[in-house]
């Protein structure tokens, strides 16, 4: 029923209807996830406070302190890893694309987690120089990707070399880690565990901090929808979309750096969280059709969604494991799943199959 | 058809965009750098922590660390971080760490905790207590749910828990103890934090001092013993952890515990606190004795394995391997006397 509402053409109303549809998702999520937490339900708390009550000095803590920075960031996150996922597969013309495959993520977390084996971090500190160090891994992840693009052949092959580029200095950058968390003390190397296994705890995080990111974020998934069109072209192939005059390369490089930037400052506060930028595009694509005009800002919102929903059940699960679970396991355990039913149903739709 | 087709026939010049991609990356740079002197001014309690070892308990056993500058001017080597307004009688305490819990239970204080750690297993009624989850992954809501007026911790837990608790407006105090002096300081220290009218200072004092009697005496008859058997002074190994084989170095509680029960640490010379030995360096360095607390008693058995495969060292062939059987002894708390009787008895061993 999806797939054939896909097809119909891209309307105002239709666009309008589905992203309203999504952010009243999003809306919903976002406020059972402040409404829900580790430390019990406050649905009659938060409806109150909606309503225009008082909240006990308690509650405004927990809500404000504890769960919105959690809500927000998780927000700003699944925006991040959903766009710039859907982005990667478009450019690369490849469903298996994510930042999390392409090593994107894994460069950012191996500067990131450099910057912490080296024990500059302190109790305390650390908070700014992670994020640094996560913008230069994904940079340099970018440039290996970006050389490679330069020799690689043109036509199909040069999507692979691309493609196993990313996932080979993937599997390196994970030695590389794995290495790092062998040679620091055990302690450490929880630390960087949980690190690594991606973690919403950003409860510590400044104000400022929160809107910058936010800004870097919105302005990103705003540049990469401002390139919708472009993306469009740039799917039906380089040379078709040359021949209707997108300067492929250019639009390759701007997209992908674009959507490395957000991904570097997710990774770097949140760690490695797979499989948002994977099921998120697919199934909105499904949901939606390709139109990245409509696509992008679906992703936008369905990421924030997920990303918001598994964290709600990462901390709802406190009372049986006394631990918040690291959300990066949540996301994995739903998402991989979630991305073979899709790929049956995209399959079965393609076959024409009900 | 396929991407990349015109890669070769490109009018592009790469030059101009990477010029583009520099600028764009500079401008996030100067973004963030920008909120940067604000955090450093907020990161003035902070105590750098170098090394850390876990026993296989999941309790966090001893910290190494250094303080770094001095900014809040009752901090010192034992009291590494501390809000700068303290309750003067704290009625809700949260410890973060199972040596503190242990403290303050230790101190009759176990009414006053309201929230401890998942590892935090002595004494038993301190299982009742609410969780605020793990060492390293305290969870904020909890804490605040709980509404304490302090919060205890050891130093190497999370980073980034002293922000948070700034943040929340939570008093808290950050404590090191990484050998026995440090110890009886640490818990000076906590008796201290419970205000009141003295009484926790004067019941941590009393607790010190029979700490000490306790201690001192475990290590004069453990030497009176060797002397009696006409044993000079043993090499000991103190083993943490097998795979990789992890000892207590030079500076450490194992190193002390060695030390008191009148042997000498045969890692003493390695580098670091808790330094990593290959086979090569254990059938080098050849212990008289090896005490082993990696085992809990229920796997006891398996430690006898491990250690048959090293059956040509020394304290493997005269059955010198013992297992030290309860790891969370070795809390920097008061139970490090018993700690001391329980190690010295392997060390130096009653004639049979």
């Amino acid at each position: 029923m999806f797939a054939r509402r896909a097809g119909e053409p891209l309307t105002r109303t239709r666009i309008i209807a589905w992203l309203t549809a999504l952010l009243v998702v999003e809306l919903l999520v976002a406020m059972a996830a402040l409404a829900i937490g580790s430390s019990g339900a406050l649905l009659g708390e938060v409806i109150a406070w909606v309503s225009g009550d008082e909240l006990s000095a308690t509650t405004r803590a927990i809500l404000f302190d504890a769960r919105l920075p959690r809500v927000w960031f998780a927000a700003i996150t699944g925006c991040a890893l959903a766009t710039s996922g859907a982005v990667f597969q478009a450019v690369l013309r490849n469903p298996l694309a994510d930042p999390y495959v392409l090593g994107i993520s894994s460069g950012a977390a191996l500067c990131a987690t450099l910057f912490l084996a080296l024990g500059i971090t302190q109790i305390g500190g650390a908070l700014l120089g992670a994020p640094l160090f996560a913008l230069g891994g994904a940079a340099l992840s970018l440039l290996i990707l970006l050389g490679a693009q330069r020799w690689a052949p043109p036509g199909r092959d040069g999507v692979y070399v691309l493609l196993l580029t990313g996932v080979i200095f993937n599997a390196f950058a994970s030695a590389l880690i794995t290495f790092l968390k062998a040679i620091v003390s055990a302690q450490k190397a929880q630390e960087l565990l949980f690190y690594l296994m991606g973690s919403l705890s950003v409860e510590g995080l400044d104000t400022t901090t929160m809107l910058a990111c936010t800004a870097v974020v919105s302005a990103v998934t705003c540049a990469l929808f401002w390139f919708s069109r472009d993306l469009n072209l740039l799917s039906l192939g380089d040379q078709d979309a040359e021949a209707l005059g997108v300067n492929a390369r250019g639009v390759r490089r701007w997209v992908v750096g674009l959507a490395s930037i957000s991904v570097a400052v997710a990774v770097a506060y949140t760690g490695l969280i797979g499989f948002v930028g994977l099921v998120i595009p697919h199934g909105l694509r499904l949901l939606l059709g390709p139109d990245h005009r409509l696509l992008l800002p679906a992703c936008a919102l369905g990421g924030a969604s997920f990303l918001t929903f598994c964290d709600l059940l990462a901390r709802g699960c406190f009372e049986w494991f006394s631990m918040t679970l690291p959300v990066g396991v949540v996301t994995s355990i739903i998402g991989a799943p979630l991305f073979v039913f899709l790929l049956r149903r995209s399959m079965m739709g393609a076959r024409g199959v009900r | 058809m396929d991407a990349f087709a015109n890669l070769s026939r490109t009018t592009h010049t790469p030059s101009r965009s990477s010029c583009r991609w520099l600028s764009l990356l500079l401008a996030l740079l100067v973004l963030f750098s920008g909120c940067e002197p604000k955090k450093q001014a907020e990161g003035e309690s902070t105590g750098e922590s170098n090394t850390t070892t876990t026993s296989n308990s999941g309790a966090l056993e001893t910290t190494a660390s250094e303080t770094s500058k001095s900014a809040a001017p009752e901090k010192d080597a034992i009291l590494v971080a501390r809000s700068k307004s303290l309750p003067e009688n704290p009625e809700r305490i949260v410890s973060m760490a199972p040596n503190i819990t242990e403290i303050l239970y230790a101190l009759d204080q176990g009414d006053r905790v309201v929230g401890v750690t998942r590892f935090c297993d002595w004494p038993e009624q301190a299982k009742q207590k609410t969780k605020i989850g793990g060492f390293i992954d305290p969870d904020m809501e909890v804490i605040l749910s709980l509404e304490p007026d302090l919060v205890i911790g050891m130093v190497a837990g999370d980073a980034k828990i002293v922000d948070k608790l700034e943040k929340a407006n939570i008093p808290y105090a950050f404590l090191k103890m990484d050998h026995f002096d440090a110890t009886y300081d640490g818990i000076a220290h906590v008796g201290a934090l419970l205000g009141g009218d003295g009484e926790g200072k004067k019941k941590a004092s009393a607790l010190i001092s029979k700490m000490r009697q306790e201690v001192h005496k475990s290590a004069a008859a453990s030497q009176a013993r060797l002397t009696q058997q006409k044993v000079d002074a043993p090499s000991a190994l103190f083993v943490l952890g097998h795979k990789p084989l992890i000892v207590a170095g030079k500076g450490t509680f194992g190193d002390e515990l060695i030390t008191l029960s009148g042997a000498k640490n045969a890692a003493a010379d390695l580098e670091g606190s808790y330094p990593q030995v290959d086979l090569e360096k254990l059938l080098q360095l050849d212990p008289d004795v090896i005490v082993d607390a990696t085992m809990t008693p229920a796997t006891a058995n398996t430690n006898d394995d491990f250690w048959k495969s090293f059956g040509s060292l020394k304290a493997v062939k005269n059955k010198r391997v013992a297992t030290f059987e309860d790891p969370s002894l070795l809390r920097p708390g008061p139970r490090l006397p018993e700690a001391l009787e329980r190690f010295s008895g392997s060390i130096s061993p009653e004639e049979k």
